[in-house]
């Protein structure tokens, strides 16, 4: 596989009222083509500063983001960001707006898009007639109509209910198998990199390093009872030091 | 939406002619005021778009903070020799007293912005004139009603007062209540007139405006 994105030496640090804070140090990894990577670690490790940076949302303190040709992405965030002025099917034909598509082919991704996500009959409803999980659809359905090379998730499932979140793991797993896209997502649960990631890296405490990066043997589709699951939970376990 | 008008048809004791005659210069001082408001919402959302980003509007907000504290009638007298006794003059002392209320509430609304609907902008392509039209002006709305409510209230007592001190003569509100301040059974009603006019503008228009505007940024 290619790398499609590719960071160096990335270090960021945030300075206010002459205090400096390290959040990331010295962070080199890259992102393959079709992979679905996992950016694992504890909370306030600087897992999403890291993910914004990947992608292009935040410029370093210093290291090198090299991403290669034609390379497009998507952002899908934790609290879904969508427009609360703009409609369903506004929101997920937003960012085709932006870049001044005809509107038959707008209105064409859009409805595709609102089908794969099971968001029919709701086009015209507003974020806040919806539940969380279809806000987070909504947002899914904003993210693929882009069609983008490269999705980012920032922990796309931590607001949301444990049914509701299984449900939407199950269906991005889909929507990845069925389309040649990469997927990098940060989450804080070793369960769900596991059950996900293809690669699982992981971030030590602030300022955050990879401690580690493992490739996942678990062949799809993966038992979160299986005895190998368990084993790799453990593993990954000792690594993040909290 | 007929009440004012009934009310200065068959209330104001006034004779056919002088109705006329106030009608003519109620429409003559609010057309100054919505001219001068337009102006002022436009000049607002240019300058709260500079304010609300970098180190440029970090350093021009708290001068633009003392401007609106400005006492804008000990300015008349030196836009008045600058641009003579006109519409102009009372028009441009407008805009400096609405642009205010009508800006500092729009960049009130913009501070409460979510950096994840900006990084959403962003990432979805929003950028340039298309960011200005589907993101900053949808933003920008419930501010723009409840500064413009406000603005609006202000400008309504500035236009009176602006076209009694500037002189205009038969052209407006301030010249109707200068003529017949001898009476002040005609100022009352006159004034009451007035106030009915808002209230109903209010009603009709800025109320349900700002009702539909407390929703818009609801997720």
């Amino acid at each position: 596989m290619s790398a499609l994105l590719k960071i160096s030496n990335i270090t960021q640090t945030f300075s206010e009222n002459g205090r400096h804070l390290t959040v990331l140090h010295d962070i080199s990894m890259e992102v393959k083509q079709g992979e679905f990577l996992m950016i694992l670690g504890p909370s306030g490790s600087g897992k999403s500063t890291l993910l914004r940076i990947m992608a292009g949302l935040m410029a370093p303190t210093s290291g090198k983001i090299i991403t290669a040709p034609d390379t497009t992405h998507s952002f899908i965030f934790q609290s879904f960001a969508l427009f609360p002025w703009l409609s369903v099917a506004d929101n997920v034909g937003f960012g085709l707006k932006m870049q001044q598509r005809p509107e038959h082919e707008i209105k064409k991704i859009v409805a595709e898009e609102i089908a794969r996500m099971g968001l029919e009959g709701f086009e015209k409803s507003f974020p806040r007639e919806l539940s969380g999980g279809m806000k987070q659809r909504v947002g899914i359905a904003r993210a693929l109509a882009m069609k983008p090379s490269i999705i980012f998730l920032d922990e796309p499932f931590s607001a949301l209910d444990s049914f509701t979140a299984t449900k939407l793991r199950a269906d991005l797993l889909k929507i990845w198998q069925e389309q040649n896209i990469t997927l990098v997502m940060v989450t804080h649960l070793i369960d769900e990199a596991i059950q996900l990631g293809d690669r699982i890296a992981v971030l030590s405490n602030r300022p955050a390093r990879i401690e580690h990066i493992f490739h996942n043997p678990i062949s799809r589709p993966r038992d979160t009872r299986a005895e190998k699951f368990f084993e790799l939970y453990d593993t990954i376990n000792k690594v993040i030091k909290i | 939406m007929l009440l004012p008008f009934l009310f200065i048809l068959f209330a104001l004791p006034l004779s056919a002619n002088d109705k006329h005659i106030f009608v003519n210069d109620l429409l003559d001082s609010a057309g100054r005021l919505f001219i001068a408001y337009g102006i002022s919402v436009v000049l607002a959302l240019i300058l709260a778009l500079g304010l609300t980003r970098g180190k440029v509007g970090a350093f021009f907000l708290p001068f633009f903070d003392v401007m609106q504290s400005f006492p804008t009638f000990a300015m008349l007298p030196l836009v008045v020799r600058i641009f003579g006794a006109g519409n102009t003059t009372v028009i441009i002392f407008l805009v400096v007293t609405i642009i205010w209320p009508v800006l500092f509430a729009i960049i009130s609304a913009q501070k409460l912005v979510k950096e994840e609907w900006n990084e959403a902008a962003d990432i979805y392509g929003a950028k340039g004139w298309k960011r200005l039209l589907y993101y900053y002006l949808p933003l920008s709305y419930p501010g723009l009603i409840i500064g413009s409510i406000v603005g609006l209230g202000e400008g309504w007592e500035a236009v009176v007062g602006a076209e009694i001190i500037v002189g205009l003569h038969n052209q407006g509100l301030g010249s109707f209540f200068d003529q017949n301040g001898g009476s002040s059974t005609i100022v009352l009603f006159g004034v009451f007139a007035l106030l009915l006019c808002i209230f109903v503008m209010n009603k009709l228009i800025w109320l349900p405006l700002l009702e539909k505007s407390h929703k818009l940024l609801t997720d």
